[in-house]
């Protein structure tokens, strides 16, 4: 079984850009939560 | 109009329903295999019995299947809705055998949640579960957000043409690669990558804030399973919460918001056009709506001074908006708090992102960014015809994975939709408040199984009544399936109840 997944991972490291895909989809999730980290300080500042 | 069901149409829906029933039956040796290790023995008693189950079922049901005909359209959609249903009770076989569930009722409940990858249960102490049983709920969770056709497609099932109406029958229409049992393996590649890589990490986290490495891996799978899949599913009654760390919540941040794209973005991401998150309709649809619905639910927490300071506002308030816009249900609070010190107006903005949801064609669920995306768009061509000469001629384009141009044809199947999920939210609003619950309440809860998110305001206890149970059992299945199987399985059933 591990030996199926090991296969696959490199099949789809060789055939796919799929570290960028991992990096560019982690960076829209950190810039939604920095705009939304920004939101919540102006927010709070203000509504102070 | 369907027409009458013949023998034949009955052993084509029993032939893959039961493939479908034995593929969970497979899925099932995992958390035996799990139980065996950890020597829960009554849990491992209660596994193979399930299995046991799930086989004869599935057996019996295959082999009443044997026919030459080929499935149309109508097959697809009734086996995959009717699937649903008779998964929902084998697997809910061994969690009524743990004795951790009041009744078979609440045990099929919390099957549907997590098939549904909704997320709300009925479970009875959840801390002390047996690792077997917490495997079984998150392994539930993780196949129902890539699929439960899918999984018979990548294993099972060997006709493509038939196997295509399943898949979209299952609510799914992307097809990534030419080929739908392609199509259903790289949903799985992307799932399982995903899945070691984000394990690995909660892993690390779950050390770094004290859990010992067996409990922190275990924990770490779980909770990255039902991130993934945005089912909500955790190994603790106080959920997220349980963790109190700000890494462990930016890691399922991370997690959900990725699980809930469409599995075409991902693969076209992955092959090489990272320019397309930037681009797509849901992205952008999901950013725009995010911010707007941030600053409205904050805005509304901090009017009532409810979090002390701009970090707390970010980890309590704007974790429960994502984790409801992506249709997650992890929370970083408790239940009541939500009624108790949230406020109408962050209450508001919780329940519109809970129906909003996350893409299409992804573990997510709701009225999907691409249909929001799209119904905007027809808003803002409405207006441009309006204001100009009646000459004029416009066209209206999109980006989703490619330049399209705007037809009436999706204005009119996504207004359809957005306005059956309404319904269906107005129906569960009405009969949590029939069940004597007040209007804010039901209304929170109806959105949260609507849109199979999983937040929970309090309603969802083993002590509702069964009425409202069922319903709930009904809204998630027909949310997640997006209605049109659930309308083809009861066009099919009526049918078949004509003479003619």
């Amino acid at each position: 079984m591990m030996n199926n997944f090991s296969k696959m991972m490199i099949r789809i490291w060789r055939d796919t850009d799929m570290y960028l895909g991992i990096a560019v989809e982690t960076g829209y999730v950190l810039v939604v939560s920095a705009v939304g980290l920004i939101i919540c300080l102006i927010v709070q500042v203000l509504v102070r | 109009m369907i027409s009458k069901p013949t023998t034949d149409d009955l052993r084509l829906i029993s032939r893959f329903t039961g493939k479908i029933i034995i593929g969970i039956g497979l899925l099932m040796s995992i958390p035996l295999i799990t139980s065996v290790c950890f020597r829960e023995w009554p849990v491992v008693i209660d596994f193979i019995i399930g299995i046991g189950a799930a086989m004869a079922v599935g057996y019996v049901m295959v082999k009443i299947g044997d026919t030459e005909k080929k499935p149309t359209w109508v097959h697809g959609m009734v086996t995959a809705s009717f699937s649903w249903l008779v998964t929902m009770t084998i697997a809910a076989m061994p969690y009524w055998l743990s004795g951790y569930y009041l009744s078979y009722l609440d045990a099929m409940f919390d099957v549907m949640s997590g098939f549904t990858t909704t997320g709300l249960v009925l479970i009875q102490d959840l801390d002390h579960v047996p690792d077997g049983i917490n495997m079984w709920r998150h392994l539930i969770t993780f196949v129902g957000g890539q699929g439960m056709i899918v999984l018979a497609l990548t294993f099972l099932v060997k006709d493509a043409a038939g196997g295509y109406k399943l898949y979209v029958g299952e609510g799914k229409d992307e097809r990534l690669l030419p080929s739908v049992v392609h199509t259903a393996k790289i949903i799985w590649r992307i799932s399982l990558i995903y899945l070691v890589i984000g394990t690995f990490c909660l892993w690390l986290v779950g050390l770094l804030i004290g859990l010992s490495p067996i409990s922190s891996l275990l924990h770490g799978m779980w909770v990255y399973m039902a991130a993934w899949s945005t089912g909500g599913f955790a190994p603790m009654t106080q959920n997220i919460l349980y963790y109190h760390s700000f890494w462990y919540e930016l890691v399922t941040v991370v997690s959900f918001v990725i699980g809930s794209f469409n599995f075409a973005l991902h693969y076209v991401v992955w092959t090489g056009n990272p320019g397309e998150v930037r681009k797509n309709i849901e992205t952008v649809s999901m950013f725009v709506t995010m911010i707007i619905f941030t600053i409205v639910g904050c805005y509304g927490l901090a009017k009532l001074h409810v979090y002390s300071d701009a970090v707390n506002l970010f980890r309590k308030g704007f974790y429960q908006i994502i984790s409801g816009h992506t249709t997650t249900g992890f929370m970083t609070i408790y239940a009541r708090q939500f009624i108790r010190e949230w406020g109408d107006i962050a209450l508001l903005a919780i329940i519109t992102v809970m129906l909003f949801g996350g893409s299409a064609c992804s573990t997510a669920g709701g009225f999907k960014g691409l249909r929001i995306g799209i119904l905007f768009k027809a808003i803002i061509y409405e207006m441009k015809r309006l204001l100009s000469p009646e000459s004029s001629v416009f066209v209206q384009r999109f980006h989703y994975l490619k330049e399209q141009v705007l037809e009436d044809k999706q204005v009119r199947s996504s207004a359809l939709i957005v306005m059956m999920y309404m319904a269906t939210f107005l129906i569960g609003t009405l009969m949590g408040n029939l069940c004597g619950y007040p209007l804010t309440e039901a209304a929170f809860e109806s959105a949260s199984v609507t849109g199979n998110v999983g937040l929970s305001i309090g309603v969802t206890t083993a002590a509702m009544p069964d009425i409202l149970k069922m319903t709930y059992i009904l809204i998630m299945w027909v949310g997640r399936l997006e209605f049109m199987s659930v309308l083809a399985l009861i066009g099919f059933f009526l049918a078949g109840l004509r003479r003619k």
